[in-house]
């Protein structure tokens, strides 16, 4: 069960830089600055994979879309895809590298907290998730794959179970009902 | 509780995605999830008034919001409506909801009840009343090792 959860929050952490990435690539001919999509097109090309859920692909064209990597935006951006990447593949040694990578290189990324906390919750390494958690959610509060990775590490170390009460016994405000004659 | 009114407890399974998956991704990612999809278990306590004179017929569970089930959020949720003589619920409107994730869910589970018809002999002059659906999170026991 765990793992499907990791599986999908792995996924839903790399969108945002696909995402950029393809808009990048739509916008390319009225925008010149663009640069991600257009200039590393394996690191374009492992994020689509990824996104289509061709994992393996997706990560061997990241790896590639790294070597090729200019400039820090892209480096981070394949590093961030290549932990996903891995989550997804449950190679959890190689994620936490490129993770830790991503963070020694931007300790502000909280795409790398996320993930890597992620990567602990997989792992069962719950204080540590919960540290890359809480680091995460100071650097932005509002992430909703940070909710679902808290949800993830809430649900293994706290579970809950739902229960709903139907209460009726306040029913009768005005009922007013003639008896059976 | 007084001794008029009764609890009925029950316990239902639906599926449920733990986590949560929105915008133009789900689309694409469908298949993965629906591996992903897991079976839960929601309890269901009914707390009848036996004082009033409409039985319930048909009692439709409200699903727990994913995202307050995600983000261990609690409430209530009251519904005030009208029941028609044939037992249908009409006039809907949410009374009160300490959270607006609540709110959707408690009129939807309403608006698919319905209560026994009344009797032949039986004349309605108005039937106006409320339900009030608490949502709530047990706790689970669990054994985890830390590393």
């Amino acid at each position: 069960m765990g793992s499907r959860i990791g599986l999908m929050t792995a996924i839903l952490l790399v969108s945002p830089v696909c995402w950029g990435q393809a808009k990048d690539v739509i916008t390319r001919d009225t925008n010149p600055t663009t640069v991600i999509g257009p200039r590393n097109i394996p690191l374009y090309d492992g994020a689509q994979e990824l996104l289509a859920g061709n994992d393996a692909e997706g990560v061997r064209l990241t790896l590639k879309g790294l070597e090729l990597a200019q400039g820090r935006r892209e480096e981070e951006a394949a590093l961030s895809n290549l932990c996903a990447g891995y989550i997804k593949l449950a190679l959890y040694d190689n994620a936490l590298k490129y993770c830790n990578l991503l963070l020694q290189r931007n300790d502000k990324s909280w795409r790398g907290y996320n993930n890597r906390a992620v990567i602990y919750i997989q792992t069962k390494q719950w204080e540590k998730a919960e540290r890359d958690l809480e680091r995460g959610e100071e650097l932005n509060p509002s992430a909703r794959t940070l909710k679902i990775a808290r949800s993830m590490y809430m649900d293994a170390v706290h579970p809950v179970a739902p229960a709903i009460e139907i209460d009726d016994r306040q029913r009768q405000i005005s009922a007013e009902n003639n008896p059976p004659q | 509780m007084t001794g008029n009114d009764r609890s009925v407890q029950k316990t239902i399974r639906h599926n449920s995605l733990r986590a949560i998956c929105h915008g133009a991704l789900t689309v694409l990612l469908f298949a993965a999830i629906v591996g992903g999809a897991e079976e839960e278990t929601t309890t269901v306590t009914h707390f009848r008034d036996s004082n009033t004179d409409r039985v319930p017929l048909l009692t439709a569970f409200p699903t727990y919001p994913t995202i307050a089930r995600r983000d261990r959020i609690e409430g209530d949720a009251t519904v005030c409506f009208m029941i028609t003589k044939e037992g249908r619920i009409t006039r809907v409107r949410l009374k009160e909801a300490t959270h607006r994730i609540f709110s959707k869910p408690a009129l939807r589970a309403i608006k698919k009840s319905t209560f026994e018809p009344l009797s032949p002999n039986q004349v309605l002059a108005r039937a106006r009343t409320c339900r009030t659906y608490r949502f709530r999170l047990d706790p689970v026991l669990v054994d985890n090792n830390n590393e």
